[in-house]
């Protein structure tokens, strides 16, 4: 069974909503705001995307491919697999997101999504250039193992994204009660990009808030959210966005006089962390700001 | 979809995107009111680096931070934000009207601060030189 690029396929959507919003805010008002340069940036992270995809592709596919040699079933494409499918990679991606802010490899390559200082439809294209480093592709192997052919991973993986898009906004308050039980919404997703101590590594969902309810990292929203980064970057460009913390680390990691163990640590603990204990982890921030 | 076409749909996609957001109101820079404004701002930012005073650029895009701990920090507009460093070294060029910072800081190479007022912008370039230099013995010591 082929299935679509929904991604691409969503592009339209995309501009026609960016642009929906934008004239929203301006005629309210109210619901967020949009900085020039800040969405040029958030754009182009969105754009050098999908060329990283282009480019990089095929080393996640290949790897799916191989595995599917190996899978235990073959679950075929009926619209019972492709739900199963869907909700099963929804728990994945809340593991990869996860693992995107509490180790610092794979934060590297994430951190660039909250770096702008505003919440808005442009946010969720401030996407990275960097994902098949992180090698977080091996989480998507059970599924394939599983029986899950890799294009309808690739395709649930796609329809995930597409649904994060509108849940970058502050135009909307709150969904439904039942909604917001279930569901990833603005709300929750708001407090995600919130840089105050309290909203600091919480809600990672993808699709289904009852992930974070079901691990222990979600947070309802209370007051609205200081968006951006603890320390906020003082750049526009996109490559210094794109590879900052990248480089950041790889000085971390080889930096003169630490054992191989700290070295280690500085790719696989926590952002923040550091061997003299210089600076501050999400957890430490939290502790020092709890009621 | 030829490549060709695809591109010039992103190129055309992004340029009106980031001209509608210009002709809304989006280049407006955020400006600091007021000495009070610009500490609650700088605590906002640097919780771990109390700040005593605070000097304002004269529009309120930038203001420099006096430190309780003796340095100097800077806050200056990112476009409707505001980001914010404490000063550890680093180089400042004086360009007309344009005081350039530039510091060995990947995510904040260069900061700039227009002052056309020429007395105030030597209380500047003088404020910024004094911290930069003590920010060069912080790095050695």
């Amino acid at each position: 069974m082929n299935f679509p690029d929904v991604v691409m396929l969503s592009v339209p959507l995309f501009i026609g909503l960016l642009v929906v919003e934008i004239i929203w805010i301006k005629l309210k008002g109210k619901g967020g705001s949009y900085e020039t340069r800040d969405t040029a940036t958030s754009l182009l992270m969105g754009a050098g995307n999908v060329v990283a995809g282009v480019a990089f592709g095929f080393v996640a596919y290949g790897f799916f491919s191989w595995l599917w040699g190996f899978a235990l079933f073959d679950l075929g494409a009926s619209l019972l697999v492709i739900a199963l499918c869907f909700v099963l990679d929804d728990l994945r991606y809340y593991w990869v997101h996860r693992f995107g802010h509490r180790v610092r490899w794979v934060w590297a390559s994430h951190v660039n999504h909250h770096s702008s200082q505003h919440y808005n439809l442009s946010t969720a294209l401030r996407q990275t250039w960097t994902a098949t480093f992180t090698l977080m592709m091996v989480l998507r192997a059970p599924l394939i193992l599983l029986g899950f052919s890799p294009e309808m991973v690739l395709f649930v993986g796609g329809v995930n994204l597409v649904y994060q898009f509108w849940i970058h906004t502050e135009a909307i308050d709150k969904m439904p009660r039942w909604f917001e039980a279930v569901m990833n919404t603005p709300s929750h997703h708001r407090v995600h990009h919130g840089r105050d101590p309290k909203y600091l590594d919480t809600n990672y969902a993808g699709v289904f808030i009852i992930w974070d309810k079901l691990f222990g990292t979600f947070v309802p929203e209370q007051e609205t959210p200081d968006y951006g980064l603890v320390q906020n970057l003082g750049t526009f460009n996109p490559l210094r966005v794109a590879f900052h913390e990248w480089r950041s680390m790889l000085a971390d990691i080889f930096a003169p006089n630490l054992t191989l163990r700290q070295r280690v640590a500085y790719a696989l603990k926590p952002p923040g962390w550091s061997h003299d204990g210089s600076r501050k982890t999400s957890d430490q921030i939290k502790a020092e700001n709890a009621p | 979809m030829p490549v060709w076409i695809t591109l010039i749909i992103v190129i055309a996609g992004i340029s009106g995107i980031v001209a509608l957001v210009h002709f809304t109101g989006g280049s407006v820079r955020a400006r600091l009111e007021s000495k009070a404004g610009a500490l609650k701002t700088w605590l906002a930012q640097f919780p771990d680096h109390p700040a005593t005073g605070a000097l304002l650029e004269p529009t309120g895009h930038a203001a420099l931070i006096d430190l309780e701990d003796g340095r100097t920090g800077i806050l200056w507009a990112m476009g409707r934000g505001a980001a914010g460093r404490v000063l550890q070294g680093g180089a400042l060029q004086v360009r007309g009207a344009r005081l350039r910072i530039d510091l060995a800081d990947f995510t904040a190479p260069h900061i700039d601060v227009v002052i056309k007022d020429e007395p105030v912008r030597r209380i500047w370039a003088e404020a910024l030189e004094a911290a930069l230099t003590k920010g060069d013995e912080n790095e050695l010591s």
